[in-house]
């Protein structure tokens, strides 16, 4: 009898239930495969606001330090982005105003001129001390505009960006 | 001769095929995105050369979604939150409730370290969503970030 029983054992064989396995397998991938939307990658921009009551930058920023101490310029350049208002392509970039703390306010044309401009200011040799780009744009203007100039600002080579109060904002 | 043809079964092999199903799931799995219920996927974002890859590492965030009408979506709500009130009132709540869950996770002074990222449309104005940043500032959030979808140089 003992003997009989030991034949069974060897005889059976342990069955997987691959079916109910296979089910779930196929209704998880179901799920995943309706539920997938494969977008752009999504990245992050890094910038400043400007302190409550804060106002665009200076005309003009007097630095006095002693003789025997190297001064820590911390200058500013004031990006100011105007929309379009004609009706036809409302929010539209129009025209760049780029003003730096010292020196002369200039008018360009597009971005393209806005990076030179950047990439010029920064090479030149007081350039190691332009910290900060604040951009200005006016209430209408698209967003998309916005950030191509911050994006511009960021490949130009400056890393500290901010957005100052829009001028025409009530 | 033992192999007779009316006792023999045909079974079809299903190992390669459940491999193959498997590692379907799985790499759907790991794309899976399960923060994308605060994600509006209305919302096309303007896109950056810069943007650098978004930090999966902060764990108190707060989404806000503009839309092309510059009006703030939030999850759960059926209506936008279209005046500067409502928003205001919306980002002061969250931010109390920040507060309160700093508190509640052993932090007494409550510091809130919730970074707020600004989801806005290409299409919107920018007063929106300086507005939106502004209100969140006067929150009380020290932390935020503006999303834009990545471009790569060609």
């Amino acid at each position: 009898m003992f003997c009989r029983r030991r034949q069974a054992d060897a005889v059976a064989e342990i069955v997987l239930p691959i079916t109910p396995m296979l089910d779930m397998t196929f209704q998880l991938l179901t799920f995943f495969i309706f539920t997938y939307h494969p977008a752009g990658l999504e990245g992050q921009m890094d910038f400043s606001l400007p302190g409550a009551g804060s106002a665009p930058a200076p005309e003009h920023t007097e630095i006095v330090c002693p003789p025997d101490v190297a001064p820590e310029v911390k200058s500013q350049i004031t990006v100011t982005l105007k929309a379009q208002r004609d009706g036809l392509n409302d929010g539209l970039l129009s025209a760049i105003i780029v003003r730096p703390t010292e020196g002369v306010e200039v008018a360009l044309t597009g971005l393209p001129a806005l990076a030179k401009y950047l990439k010029d200011r920064r090479d030149s040799p007081r350039g190691g001390a332009i910290d900060d780009v604040q951009i200005q744009a006016e209430s209408k203007l698209k967003y998309a505009f916005v950030m191509e100039a911050m994006d511009t600002c960021v490949q130009s080579g400056y890393q500290r960006v901010g957005f100052a109060p829009p001028p025409d904002l009530n | 001769m033992s192999h007779g043809g009316s006792e023999g079964s045909a079974e079809p092999n299903l190992t390669p095929l459940l491999d193959m199903v498997l590692q379907l799931v799985m790499f759907f799995m790991l794309v899976c995105n399960f923060t994308m219920e605060n994600v509006n996927e209305d919302v096309k974002l303007p896109l950056a050369q810069s943007a650098k890859p978004a930090d999966k590492a902060e764990s108190e965030v707060l989404y806000l979604n503009l839309d092309s009408k510059g009006n703030l979506v939030v999850t759960g709500r059926e209506q936008a939150l279209t005046s500067l009130a409502e928003i205001g009132i919306y980002l002061r709540q969250q931010y109390k409730e920040a507060e309160e869950a700093a508190r509640t996770k052993g932090d007494k002074s409550g510091d809130v370290k919730t970074v707020v990222i600004i989801r806005g449309h290409k299409d919107s104005d920018f007063a929106p969503v300086f507005n939106v940043l502004r209100e969140a500032k006067q929150a009380g959030f020290k932390k935020w970030q503006l999303r834009a979808t990545i471009v790569r140089n060609s």
